[in-house]
């Protein structure tokens, strides 16, 4: 068995045809999701997300497709049995109660009428839904049926679950529960993979991450080894009354290169410095992760007889690793939302 | 597993047909239909509601029996009326959102990503719509059965018949509503265009039906033309040959018989003539009828070409009539309320009521049908088999069910 939960190669999707535009929506996706993590799918409007989604979820006929869903051939309907889905925008029937909603699903997954029913109520108290499970869905407010869409989506046990934006409509408590089950999820070994816009809370929870842009992949794996190369340290530093940007000149002379306030250390890390005025602290940043890289150049600078005020690891959030994936690097504009059009 | 998802759907279904209140509805307005027809009897004064008699021409113990009256009602009201276009109506607006509001975005991703084919989910799904027709249908009969077997004394299995029956018909219609829903996924689009397609199917069927009885009249006036043409050409092959006869002049004739013999001569010749132009006459009417028949024979066979790849609904609808009912007692009701008719006719007027030939033969005009064309044509009718009235039907069926499978099967929802 494979420790891939999710494995896809070459994914395509054309929309459209001879009577209408033709919009290319995914672009030869590859992208792994191993067993038992919780693997965030970012990206902006219109960059296929929900389209993937969808093609795992045989909703969507994918237009090329290579790969495999918990080792099954992507589109293998009984593997669907083993994943629960919460689609972005659903509907549940307003007639059925919330513990209806969970059975009829749990059903229609194929699982037996005894099983479904004690895994509705132990699911719907998991939610946090118990007291209201014998109300109708028409009277729910959002954040209930996403609740209970989340219910749902565990009723068969499964194996993976798919989550598009579930904390769409909920408030900070319902946000803190979901992120807490995604948490539970992973211990019991299930795979969650979720598909947010909320990038404060995958980076909470996600152990991995794919970037989405344009119907392409643009970068994926973990916010560590994304971030690894965007790493810095950043050292502030003062003098007394004099002349900082002549101290600094003089400290790390050996460094700088010769009239710039940049240069390279001996690793090849570069090293900047940013002066606002003579007078005020001087900011100098090392990119690297490294923190034994940035001893020999605190060393110059005590010895120099600077002050050095702070020393800060800097680490991009993933909102600024989507920021860059989202912005064009030839123009600095942030790209258009949606899919290209044409083939 | 298969159970379980069909089980689970099943449930929904009644469910969802619960919360329409339509379903009750319905089946509120079938038991009143029962109850009002279980109010209506007959005995030997006329027609008796609850316990007020009302004499209505034929309809009395001594010409219709118990048994023919009551499934003449069934027939008549519960099954022509209420079943065929009441109770219809209701059931395609109960039944018109269920493949649109299936299909909506949300609602239809979260049924497509559970592990069951497409093609099982839409025809389950098509078939839970039918259900709603199903219970309707067989509360109704199993209501009307008992109802004329305790007040009709007849205890009528073949009522049951309107189960399939109904349920066949109402599917004609529906794969239509679905095929559309699922194109549109707009309810009312489903709903509107679907009776529109009825009305087609029904205009269809009455310009079929006129069709054939304009063109078995003009058959009809033309063996009758035909059969009063042979004895006209020997009435005036007679009068020519008297003529002839008459012309030859006798020896010795004298001039007084001369004078007779020339006057009879001319009026012979101006009988002749009158049986001349009726000749003519017939001949050019004859012509003209043998025209039409060919035109109206054409014409029919177009449109009953185009009724065969249609569904038959009212033929469809036609098949418990003629299970229930024979073609003679039918005739016989018919007769006697022709014959009252003539009755007050004659009343009116003073003159003589015609004779049973005359009645049968009959016409006022060339645009009044004769009692034999109109039977000859519920005979033609009545004489469709089964099997081309169910299995056309059935055949225009499944080719809108299957592009509507195919539709469902290949789209990106």
């Amino acid at each position: 068995m494979t420790d891939l939960a999710i494995d896809l190669r070459d994914v395509d999707k054309l929309y459209g045809g001879a009577f209408s535009k033709r919009v290319h929506a995914l672009r030869g996706i590859d992208m792994q999701v191993g067993r038992g993590e919780v693997f965030g799918l970012l990206g902006p409007n219109g960059a296929g997300k929900s389209t993937l989604v969808k093609i795992l979820m045989t909703v969507i006929r994918p237009t090329r497709a290579q790969g495999n869903v918990l080792g099954r051939s992507v589109g293998h309907k009984p593997t669907l049995a083993r994943v629960g889905y919460l689609p972005e925008h659903h509907r549940f029937p307003d007639y059925l109660t919330g513990r209806q909603v969970v059975e009829y699903y749990g059903a229609m997954a194929g699982v037996g009428r005894r099983d479904r029913k004690q895994r509705a109520a132990q699911l719907l108290d998991f939610v946090g839904m118990a007291r209201w499970a014998d109300t109708r869905v028409r009277g729910y407010s959002k954040g209930m049926r996403q609740r209970v869409g989340i219910a749902q989506t565990l009723v068969n046990k499964p194996d993976l679950v798919i989550w598009d934006e579930p904390t769409d409509g909920v408030d900070p408590v319902g946000r803190r529960d979901i992120r807490q089950m995604c948490v539970e999820l992973k211990r019991q070994g299930t795979t969650v993979m979720l598909n947010s816009h909320l990038l404060s809370e995958l980076e909470m929870v996600c152990d991995r991450v794919a970037i989405l842009v344009q119907g392409r992949v643009s970068s994926q794996g973990t916010i560590n080894d994304l971030t690894v190369h965007r790493q810095a340290y950043e050292i502030e530093v003062s003098t007394g009354d004099s002349n900082i940007d002549t101290a600094i000149r003089s400290s790390l002379s050996g460094w700088l290169d010769p009239g710039a306030l940049s240069g390279t250390l001996p690793g090849g890390e570069s090293l900047s410095v940013t002066l606002d005025s003579t007078h005020a602290p001087a900011l100098l940043r090392v990119n690297s992760a490294e923190a034994a890289v940035v001893q020999p150049l605190l060393d110059a600078l005590r010895a120099s007889r600077l002050t050095i005020r702070a020393v800060k690891p800097i680490r991009p959030s993933l909102e600024d690793l989507f920021m860059e994936a989202v912005t064009d690097p030839t123009t600095g504009q942030t790209l258009a939302p949606g899919a290209k059009e044409g083939a | 597993m298969v159970l379980t998802q069909g089980g689970a759907m099943l449930l929904d279904a009644y469910r969802e047909l619960n919360a329409k209140k339509m379903f009750w509805i319905t089946l509120a307005l079938s038991a009143f239909v029962v109850l009002a027809i279980a109010c209506v009897g007959i005995n030997d004064k006329g027609v008796s509601v609850l316990w007020w008699t009302f004499p209505l021409g034929v309809f009395n113990s001594s010409i219709v029996s118990p048994a023919f009256f009551y499934k003449f009602v069934f027939i008549n009201f519960g099954f022509k009326f209420w079943l065929t276009w009441a109770a219809t109506i209701l059931a395609l607006i109960s039944t018109a959102s269920l493949i649109p509001d299936f299909v909506t975005g949300g609602s239809i991703d979260l049924v497509l990503s559970k592990p069951i084919g497409r093609l099982r989910l839409f025809l389950t799904k098509y078939t839970m719509g039918l259900l709603f027709v199903g219970l309707q249908v067989s509360v109704f009969s199993a209501a009307s059965f008992l109802v004329i077997g305790v007040r009709g004394g007849a205890w009528e299995w073949k009522i049951f018949l309107a189960v399939p029956l109904v349920l066949l018909f109402f599917s004609f219609l529906y794969c239509v509503c679905a095929l559309i829903g699922l194109l549109t996924r707009s309810t009312i689009a489903a709903l509107l265009l679907t009776i529109l397609f009825w009305f087609v199917i029904f205009m269809v069927d009455t310009a079929e039906q006129s069709l054939l009885l304009f063109q078995l009249n003009a058959e009809d006036r033309v063996a009758s033309i035909e059969k009063k043409a042979a004895p006209l050409a020997e009435s005036i092959a007679k009068q020519q040959a008297a003529i002839a006869q008459l012309k030859e002049e006798p020896a010795g004739e004298s001039a007084e018989d001369k004078a007779k013999r020339e006057a009879q001569i001319i009026t012979m010749q101006a009988s002749l003539s009158g049986f001349e132009l009726r000749q003519q006459s017939s001949t050019s009417s004859l012509k003209d009828y043998q025209n039409s028949e060919l035109l109206l024979s054409r014409w029919h066979t177009a449109v009953f070409s185009l009724k065969t790849i249609l569904p038959k609904t009212s033929e469809t609808m036609g098949i418990l009539e003629r299970s229930l009912t024979s073609l003679d007692e039918v005739a016989k009701l018919e007769d006697a309320q022709e014959e009252r008719r003539e009755e007050r006719r004659t009343r009116r007027s003073g003159a003589t009521p015609p004779s049973d030939g005359e009645r049968a033969q009959g016409r006022n005009g060339p645009d009044d049908f004769s009692s034999a064309v109109t039977r000859k044509q519920q005979e033609i009718i009545r004489s469709r088999s089964v099997w081309w009235i169910l299995g056309t039907s059935l055949g225009f069926e499944a080719v809108v069910l299957g592009i509507a499978c195919l539709i469902f099967s290949r789209r990106d929802f």
